[in-house]
């Protein structure tokens, strides 16, 4: 029998290389895209969501505002995304964000020399679970769309507070959100609409005399106080800022951690007159079987 | 075993060799400009606002990543760059060494009023240097605001025809983000009954034929001065003007009363120094009143609309339409002011010659507070109190204006309100038109006012002052037309005065 005979060959060496080489070639890409390039891609798909979200809420607050000037039952249907999506291929960069109508996110109380008014409602709020961009929140309360991001929040869209007479009469349309029990809160990934509806329409203004203070009990003071201050530091409001009451009436805003208040000054005692109508609207989250 | 002797292997452990050494070179290469990637540009994502207030550039964290506070600002203002990091003039709230969400960069500057032309934008530039790029980059129109205001003197209101009268102009300049206003324009026109004679102005050049007077910049505390001296002629052609005279019959008026104020008119109309002949005058006549337990109150037409002129063949001709006027009974009862209001103001749109080019005038002629309530589909009213009737005449004024279309600069709702009766501060500032209303005489503010005598003695006078102010008067209208700075308060910016020449 003839031995087949082993030759000694290192003809496969460079081919074993280049091979050894080209798998780390391609590890060293993949690990660098993971790692650099994927964040930054994220990043600017979370960053590009706020902004829908962004939108999604300006949508929102144009809803409740034309709900509240009809004087009519009407129901309309607002959806926000929540949730990013992943990143094309490496699956990376899916989140969950959340939506709930927060119980009395807000209230707020008027004082004359006599009598004390309080409003109460419940607030629309959207909650970012980022992975790299800054987490955001979006609030709706009492009429304001409220941008929250560690470590302030931004007046997203005023509420209708205005002046109604030159440094006398203010006019405010509290739009008061109830949220139905069981269906006031969601989280995950998707569109999720809010179902709004308006409860008992009417055109009726309160009319408060001689108000002296208006407090705002809110989570977000540094956007109330923008909304308060952008109405009344209008020359043509009639108001002035941190004035003595004399000639114009004066008004001052205090801020704390969660409150605002709105203090008039009047040499007269006049101070101003608010009017006020509340516009009752119910709110759920409503998806799947209802 | 005979051992052979070979160099053969030389060659290929060689060549292995050189082929390694070009494969371990080239991956090399590859890694290396792989590995020396300095990955995708860096971004940093933020929201930043700009904006004016003021004399103040600010720049607005409107949410996003926090910024270091060695952010590159530019600021370009007229020509001139401001350059500096963002510390400088960032109001950090929290004191977080960041710039933060709803945190304001504030750059102050101030116009410098001979250049104020070149105040038109702010170019505005900021670089994040963490990540070099580029956060906000955009020009910010400028619009520098400054309150000027008119005031308006005319030494005789009343001048004899032929007579010269001096018009002073002055325009006063209140400041705001500029201690001036810049290239200030007003007009004033010499209008038809006067004569431009001459003109001295203590700035800029007036022209007569234009009416435009160019001022320049007008600084605070320096206000800007024109004396026009025009010669009075006295009004030749007139435009032709609806007047609905709405009088109330009510039964608070005593007959000796009501004829005392049918006398009045009929003098007046009679008057030719006061009332013009010459076709320019429609004249309507309703009254108001009436109504008991078994009838509602009501409006009607005493004088349909009629041309007046002085031709006996017309039947406008003004000593019939006078004679007819002392014939009017009186209705009594109630007073249903918006009635009367509405049965005026559907005469001169249905009946009379109407059209919105011609003027329309409304004068309510009454002794006491409306009570009645309209009811829909006539002229007929309901007794209702003063509340209700007061909003029913309201409602019925709303009706008149937009019934004729009528415009604030040509076209007027007026009221003579006689005695103690009528509710004369509801009247100016509910009924006449425009608003706001004033007490007249004098008649200066030109349309919408109240005019309130005491009692029907003095019914004659007024009704002739009246007549005068309303068609022998002359309009001297003065109004801003241009400036570079911009009017926060338009109220002050047009001024009319009425001077009623004398025969």
């Amino acid at each position: 029998m003839r031995m087949k005979k082993i030759k000694n060959s290192d003809d496969a060496v460079a081919g074993i290389v280049v091979t050894v080489l080209l798998i780390g070639l391609i590890m060293a890409v993949m690990v660098m895209v993971k790692t650099v390039y994927v964040p930054q891609w994220i990043e600017e798909s979370e960053a590009a969501h706020m902004e829908e979200v962004s939108n999604q809420f300006a949508m929102l607050k144009y809803a409740l505002d034309i709900q509240s000037i009809v004087n009519q039952s009407t129901a309309i249907s607002a959806t926000i995304t929540l949730g990013n999506k992943e990143i094309p291929f490496f699956d990376l960069g899916r989140t969950f964000d959340s939506l709930g109508i927060i119980e009395d996110g807000c209230n707020i109380t008027v004082k004359n020399n006599t009598v004390s008014s309080s409003y109460s409602t419940d607030a629309i709020k959207y909650s970012s679970r980022n992975l790299h961009f800054v987490d955001q929140s979006y609030v709706y309360e009492a009429g304001s769309l409220i941008l929250s991001q560690d470590p302030s929040s931004i007046l997203h869209g005023k509420p209708s507070f205005f002046v109604t007479e030159f440094g006398k009469n203010l006019s405010f349309t509290f739009v008061n959100i109830s949220g139905i029990a069981g269906r006031t809160s969601v989280s995950g990934y998707g569109n999720y609409p809010i179902y709004l509806e308006v409860a008992n329409p009417n055109n009726q203004y309160t009319e408060i005399n001689n108000v002296t203070d208006i407090t705002i009990v809110t989570n977000y003071a540094d956007a109330w106080y923008i909304a308060l201050n952008s109405s009344l530091l209008q020359s043509i409001s009639g108001f002035e800022y941190e004035g003595n009451g004399v000639g114009k009436v004066g008004y001052n805003i205090t801020s704390a951690s969660d409150r605002v208040t709105l203090e008039f000054i009047d040499s007269s005692g006049d101070y101003v007159n608010l009017f006020i109508r509340e516009v009752n609207i119910s709110a759920q989250i409503a998806f799947g079987l209802v | 075993m005979k051992v052979k002797s070979s160099n053969r292997a030389v060659s290929e452990i060689i060549g292995a060799m050189l082929l390694l050494l070009i494969v371990v070179s080239v991956f090399s290469l590859i890694y290396f400009q792989v590995l020396s990637d300095e990955g995708p540009e860096n971004k940093t994502i933020v929201k930043i606002v700009g904006r004016i207030e003021g004399t103040n550039v600010i720049l607005e964290h409107q949410g996003g990543e926090p910024l270091e506070l060695d952010t590159e600002i530019s600021i370009t203002i007229a020509g001139v760059e401001y350059s500096g990091v963002v510390e400088n003039w960032l109001n950090d709230k929290n004191d977080d060494g960041a710039w933060n969400i709803g945190e304001r960069m504030l750059f102050s500057f101030e116009y410098n009023l001979s250049r104020l032309g070149d105040y038109q934008e702010v170019d505005i530039t900021a670089v994040d240097t963490q990540s070099d790029s580029v956060i906000f980059m955009g020009p910010i129109d400028l619009k520098p605001v400054s309150d000027v205001g008119i005031e308006l003197a005319v030494d005789n209101l009343y001048p004899k025809i032929g007579e010269h009268i001096n018009i002073t102009i002055t325009l006063t300049c209140y400041g705001g983000d500029v201690e001036g206003a810049g290239n200030v324009e007003i007009k004033y026109l010499v209008p038809e009954g006067l004569i431009y004679i001459d003109n001295t102005p203590t700035q800029g050049t007036y022209d007569n034929e234009t009416g435009i007077w160019e001022i320049g910049n007008v600084l605070v505390g320096e206000p800007a001065i024109v004396r026009i001296e025009v010669k009075v002629v006295g009004i030749e052609v007139r435009d032709f003007t609806q007047l609905a005279m709405v009088l109330d019959g009510s039964g608070s008026i005593s007959s000796s009363d009501w004829n005392l104020m049918k006398e009045g008119l009929k003098q007046a109309i009679r008057n030719e120094s006061v009332f013009p002949y010459d076709g320019s005058v429609e004249l309507t006549v309703v009254q108001f009143g009436g109504g008991s337990w078994f009838s509602n109150p009501y409006a009607k037409v005493e004088i349909s609309p009629i041309i007046i002129t002085d031709n006996p063949i017309d039947p406008g001709y003004y000593m019939v339409v006078s004679a007819d006027v002392k014939d009017i009974p009186q209705l009594g009862g109630y007073t249903p002011t918006g009635c009367g209001i509405r049965l005026g103001a559907d005469q001169l749109h249905d009946i009379g010659n109407f059209s919105s080019d011609h003027l329309q005038v409304i004068v309510l002629v009454t002794d006491g507070e409306a009570n009645c309530e309209w009811i829909p589909g006539g002229y007929t009213a309901q007794y209702k109190g003063e509340t209700l009737g007061k909003l029913s005449a309201e409602d019925a004024r709303e009706y008149s204006l937009t019934t004729l279309g009528m415009q604030e600069d040509q076209d007027e709702f007026d009221s003579l309100a006689i005695g103690s009766g009528p509710d004369v501060p509801w009247l100016n500032s509910s009924i006449v038109w425009p608003q706001p209303g004033y007490i007249a005489p004098p008649y200066t503010n030109g349309a919408g006012w109240v005019n309130h005598v005491t009692d029907w003695q003095e019914f004659a006078d007024a009704i002739n002052e009246l007549f005068k102010f309303l068609f022998m008067s002359i309009t001297i209208r003065v109004e801003l037309t241009d400036s570079t700075t911009i009017d926060p308060n338009i109220e002050n910016d047009n001024v009319i005065i009425l001077i009623t020449p004398q025969i």
